[in-house]
């Protein structure tokens, strides 16, 4: 969002084609370097990335009045809002650009070279860029024709949001098939699995038509199947999905120290 | 005789086995259709999740705002969208300021539409009552941020694209301190970025598809979200705070929740009769 702050002027062009240029010769260096520097430069950058996370995060803080707030900081807290966060906000943007002109690239390959399918590439390429001019103009610059605005509505409200809609409800049809066809009991885990999927979903859903005349407080209340339904999800659930997080959190941590340290294979260019 | 009727049950029993998924189709479309048209009414006993976070949300005090990161768009609209709506509803009504955001670029655009279209029936006015920070493709960062400095972390609006001190919504919000609770309404796990990086004591609030909330229990009963809204229901519930408290009214939460549950009666029927067909099958053959 930062960039905003140059989009007011006409600078913004101009400041647009000076990062991409001096982006394009810094990845075609790279590109060039030979892999035996090639790969202890990305590892030492990627370690201090890292390390100033490591670092900010567990250094001692001090308390600082900033705007009538006390807030911790450390000599590095200062960094993220006003250095890091820009940094970060314009890389992920690159990436999107880079990931862009790969499939701008490839579609428009199929179309030149007219390759089967290509005319879903063509919908592709027409889709994207006219989403692309009408919501830049519509919404970069404050100073547009009221139909720009139309068109743009048209086009993200009409046709792709709706269209996005209908793929999802598509799911509701193959749930039903699978659970028809797939959910079958043939052992005793399996009819557990299925009673407790049960009365979480009636737990979910119209349960309460069923117990509704049972009341809602005492020890009534425990033959109510909200409660029932509850009881499995935050008892019987919850501990085990907490077992898989301190697993996968874990295994994240090792693979994160790994790629932090340079030592997984393949994490930064060949092996 | 008997030969007979073993003849010809075993064929309906192998039916039912194999019903064709088209018809399954063609009886969830009108299953779907009737309570749709003609809408029914579910009693509904409110979760504790979402009681939790409506009484987080509705003990905001003026000196605070409350950040909503809408990272949903259309294709589950079913769930998120009564949600949202009943938040705003709440906080239109008791005059609470709040912000948007979102982690997906579609967001945006779904969050703002939304947004106006509850505006309108409560005279809110953007940049005075409400503020958008916009698109954040960064999470991690953003978030780390804004509990540091927001203004310097946003810096300006999405819509005006004015500097964020100059608009009265942010009038003595300085950082994550002066957020009430931050609730994260989206179809994915993006709860993490908050649970994970935002500044402890901030509150966080979870409201999400069906899909994504077992997964999510565990930071509830840990403390760690201050609440959760359960899809369909979660809407639901929080309507019906609304309508308890005079904070809102029904939504899309009551609306959807007669065809959701035909839906999952369906669901239910259809393994029942699969399962029943399997058994006599078996049972006959064993005979």
């Amino acid at each position: 969002m930062h960039n905003w702050e140059i989009a007011q002027g006409n600078t913004i062009w101009l400041a647009l084609a000076g990062v991409l240029l001096v982006t394009f010769i810094v990845i075609g260096l790279l590109t060039k370097l030979p892999l035996t520097l090639r790969r202890p430069l990305l590892s030492v950058l990627v370690f201090v990335s890292g390390l100033f996370y490591a670092l900010e995060y567990f250094l001692p803080t001090h308390m600082v009045l900033d705007h009538g707030v006390l807030v911790p900081e450390n000599f590095l807290t200062d960094l993220i809002p006003n250095i890091i966060n820009p940094l970060a906000q314009d890389l992920s943007a690159l990436l999107f650009g880079l990931g862009l002109f790969s499939l701008i690239r490839m579609h428009f390959n199929n179309v030149v070279r007219q390759r089967s399918g290509w005319v879903n590439s063509l919908a592709l390429l027409v889709s994207t860029l006219s989403m692309m001019v009408f919501g830049f103009w519509s919404r970069a610059n404050l100073h547009h024709p009221q139909w720009v605005d139309q068109v743009y509505h048209h086009l993200f409200d009409g046709v792709y949001q709706n269209m996005d809609a209908a793929m999802f409800s598509l799911i509701a049809f193959f749930i039903l098939s699978a659970s028809y066809r797939a959910f079958r009991i043939r052992s005793f885990e399996a009819s557990i699995l299925m009673t407790s999927a049960l009365i979480v979903l009636l737990g979910l859903s119209f349960g309460g038509l069923i117990t509704d005349k049972v009341p809602d407080y005492g020890l009534w209340s425990n033959f109510r199947i909200e409660t029932w339904s509850s009881w499995i999800l935050n008892i019987i659930s919850s501990p085990g999905l907490r077992a898989i997080d301190f697993g996968v959190g874990l295994g994240g941590l090792a693979m994160g120290l790994r790629i932090w340290l340079g030592i997984e294979k393949g994490a930064l260019f060949g092996d | 005789m008997m030969n007979n009727t073993t003849n010809n049950e075993t064929p309906l029993l192998e039916k039912l086995q194999k019903i064709d998924r088209r018809i399954l189709y063609l009886i969830l479309v009108i299953v779907i259709a009737i309570p749709t048209i003609w809408p029914i009414n579910i009693p509904n006993a409110p979760l504790p999740m979402s009681r939790d976070l409506w009484n987080t949300i509705n003990a905001t005090p003026p000196n605070k705002i409350v950040l909503l990161s809408s990272t949903w768009t259309k294709n589950t609209r079913g769930e998120n969208q009564g949600q949202m709506e009943a938040i705003l509803n709440q906080l239109m009504s008791r005059h609470i300021r709040f912000a948007i955001s979102t982690f997906d670029p579609r967001g945006s655009q779904v969050a703002l539409n939304l947004v106006n279209s509850v505006a309108k029936k409560y005279g809110y006015v953007y940049g005075k009552n409400w503020v958008d920070f916009g698109y954040q493709p960064n999470g991690v960062n953003y978030v780390k941020g804004i509990s540091v400095d927001l203004i310097q972390t946003v810096k300006r609006d999405a819509v005006l694209k004015k500097p964020l001190q100059d608009l009265p919504v942010m009038k003595g919000i300085r950082n994550a301190d002066n957020i009430q609770i931050v609730v994260e309404i989206s179809a994915s796990s993006s709860q993490y970025y908050w649970i994970q990086f935002l500044k402890p004591g901030v509150k966080v609030g979870f409201a999400c598809t069906s899909v994504m909330a077992p997964e999510a229990i565990p930071y509830y009963t840990s403390h760690q979200l201050a609440g959760i809204l359960w899809g369909a229901k979660g809407a639901y519930d929080y309507e019906q705070l609304n309508v308890e408290h005079h904070t809102g009214g029904w939504g899309s939460g009551r609306q959807y929740m007669g065809p959701l549950s035909a839906a999952f009666g369906l669901v239910i029927l259809s393994i029942f009769v699969g399962n029943l067909a399997m058994f006599l099958s078996r049972k006959r053959s064993r005979q």
